[in-house]
């Protein structure tokens, strides 16, 4: 079957020679990670280690979605935590305070995350680099404020609880579980990416680091697909931020600050900008790297800073890409 | 008869093309700040037409192809394109209306692969996915090294290779209007041919194309009809091989 053959039955994506980096992302990648998912829970022993595993996913899904926007579309957001939050804090509120079926929580806040990047995201997205930092960075800081202040609605610094997620009418309180919902989130996320990258709205997206002047002459409509996108990950990054408070079942202004948000620019910068499985791998490094660095106590942030330094001077595109490079190099 | 050439007091060198203009420019002016790019430049390319836009550095030929394709304001004028004016259609509307612009300095995505950069030129198509993978045959059957090269990212392409990659993507958008600014521009002398070639054979398909060259010479012997532009004016137009043989523009742009 010739390259076109495929392309003809794909449905969206005609292209099938994507770059090197894309093709990792391709239907392979989604196999390859379905098998390392069923194959985790044989290592996995403790109920400590399901605990990361679920944190990695949901970190993973976020990342997936956040690096369509600053890895392929090229469009920094410092203030993703605030869209994290408007998740768990939608889901939250009207489960527990109205007392709604959680999983409805978490679709309308996700929905709710997304009119508003959708209306912030014109003015916003209109600015570029550090200009575009400082407003996303202050978005984020006004939901931030926005909880903590609140506390008639959000239970301010206290936090809080929500009820337990329950399916077909059975609660879901093992870690085992979790996962399983976690990691079918994920081969979802997974799977819909590469499909949007290589679609025509991927191809505008990723058209956009170039010149502006020059997508628009390729036909594309750069305000509209820099919106389009930013909806997109915030409708993705507040859909996991409800799972995960769902799954934590107590959520704290903590979640939303400034932090969080530096966290998951780092998964998408670590693993590899304009990578799927590399925003997973900077996914599991990130929500890794504290723990292992336990061990050394308050040198952890010391350590965790070099390690951090170390890697973007030696691998400057990210993980996942350099070793992908540097294996196909020793290929050939 | 040429109306726009009445206007400006000077008389057609001859009757050209038939029925309605595909582009019509008519008084055109553009800014830089308070420059004047173009001053009034009146200009019309009839269907199936090549016409050569030269003209020495800055004179505003690259100006006029942006501001035809919506990349740069205009500040006063019309463009009329099949008939209809254009104001302040934003540039990917008028690629979905059939213009194409392939911008000066071979500008491709360097990161993306070659075809990946050939589907984004059909960007803004929703005839089907069928007739754009034909489409893309057809290009690659024009720039047999582009299939060769697709998988590969474009910014990994030689120059000439790049600028022939440039073309495919505008002509995936199916153009009833070629705009192509300088694609010989920072060429050897062999691709420079090379790229005449492919310009004319676009030509004989019966492409209607409006080009911009610093290479003259070469431009006008191949275009049908041509306009001199100078410092935002244009100062004569004629026949593609009277104006190559005109002795005024000889002197000024030829080098001979």
């Amino acid at each position: 079957m010739s390259d076109i053959d495929k392309a003809i039955g794909m449905p969206r994506g005609l292209s099938t020679a994507g770059g090197p980096r894309l093709r990792l992302a391709g239907q392979g990648g989604v196999l390859l990670l379905a098998a390392i998912l069923l194959l985790l829970p044989w290592l996995l022993r403790s109920g400590f280690q399901y605990h990361m595993a679920v944190m990695i996913g949901i970190h993973a899904v976020i990342a997936i979605g956040l690096n369509l926007l600053v890895g392929y579309a090229g469009q920094i957001s410092l203030g993703h935590a605030g869209f994290m939050a408007i998740g768990a804090y939608g889901t939250a509120i009207l489960s527990s305070r109205f007392g709604w079926p959680p999983l409805l929580g978490v679709v309308v806040s996700a929905a709710a995350a997304g009119l508003l990047a959708f209306a912030v995201g014109r003015p916003i997205l209109r600015l570029k680099g550090y200009y575009l930092a400082m407003a996303t960075l202050g978005l984020g800081m006004i939901i931030y404020l926005l909880i903590s202040n609140e506390v008639w609605l959000t239970g301010g610094p206290d936090g809080l609880s929500l009820p337990m997620l329950s399916l077909f009418g059975q609660d879901v309180d093992s870690p085992k579980v979790w996962y399983g919902i976690v990691a079918v989130l994920l081969l979802v996320a997974y799977w819909m990416a590469g499909n949007l990258v290589n679609s025509p709205l991927g191809r505008a997206l990723r058209s956009l680091e170039g010149p502006e002047a020059l997508s628009a002459a390729a036909g594309v409509d750069v305000s509209a697909s820099k919106v389009r996108i930013f909806t997109v990950s915030a409708v993705v990054t507040a859909f996991m931020g409800g799972i995960g408070a769902l799954y934590a079942g107590f959520i704290s202004p903590k979640s939303a600050d400034f932090m969080q948000s530096i966290e998951l620019v780092l998964m998408v910068i670590l693993g590899g900008m304009g990578s799927i499985p590399g925003a997973v791998a900077g996914a599991a490094i990130v929500t890794l790297l504290p723990q292992v660095l336990t061990a050394v106590e308050h040198y952890e942030p010391l350590i965790y800073g070099l390690i951090l330094i170390l890697v973007m001077v030696l691998m400057p595109k990210g993980l996942v890409p350099t070793l992908a490079h540097r294996l196909r190099r020793s290929r050939s | 008869m040429n109306a726009m050439s009445m206007e400006a007091g000077r008389a057609p060198l001859g009757p050209r093309g038939s029925g309605q203009p595909v582009l019509a420019v008519a008084g055109l002016n553009a800014r830089y700040g308070s420059v004047n790019a173009l001053d009034g430049v009146s200009l019309q390319v009839f269907p199936g037409e090549l016409v050569a836009l030269v003209g020495s550095n800055g004179a505003g030929k690259s100006t006029l192809l942006r501001t035809v394709s919506g990349l740069q304001p205009s500040a006063g004028g019309e463009i009329r394109y099949q008939g209809r004016p254009l104001d302040g259609l934003p540039a990917p509307q008028r690629v979905r209306q059939g213009i194409a612009h392939v911008p000066e300095g071979r500008r491709v995505f360097a990161p993306m692969s070659v075809e990946d950069n050939l589907l984004l030129g059909a960007h803004t198509r929703s005839d089907g996915d069928d007739l754009v993978v034909r489409d893309l045959e057809e290009v690659y059957e024009l720039f047999p090294i582009l299939r060769d090269k697709r998988a590969l990212p474009a910014g990994t392409l030689s120059g000439g290779q790049q600028q022939m990659l440039a073309i495919g993507r505008a002509l995936m958008s199916r153009p009833q209007l070629l705009l192509l600014d300088e694609p010989s521009m920072g060429l050897a002398p062999l691709l420079i041919a090379e790229v005449f070639k492919v310009v004319e054979r676009l030509k004989e398909k019966g492409m209607t194309i409006l080009i911009v060259e610093q290479n003259a010479t070469a431009a006008l012997e191949l275009a049908d009809y041509g306009y001199v532009l100078e410092a935002g004016r244009v100062t004569k137009d004629g026949q593609g091989h009277a104006l190559c043989h005109d002795e005024d523009v000889r002197r000024a742009y030829l080098g001979i």
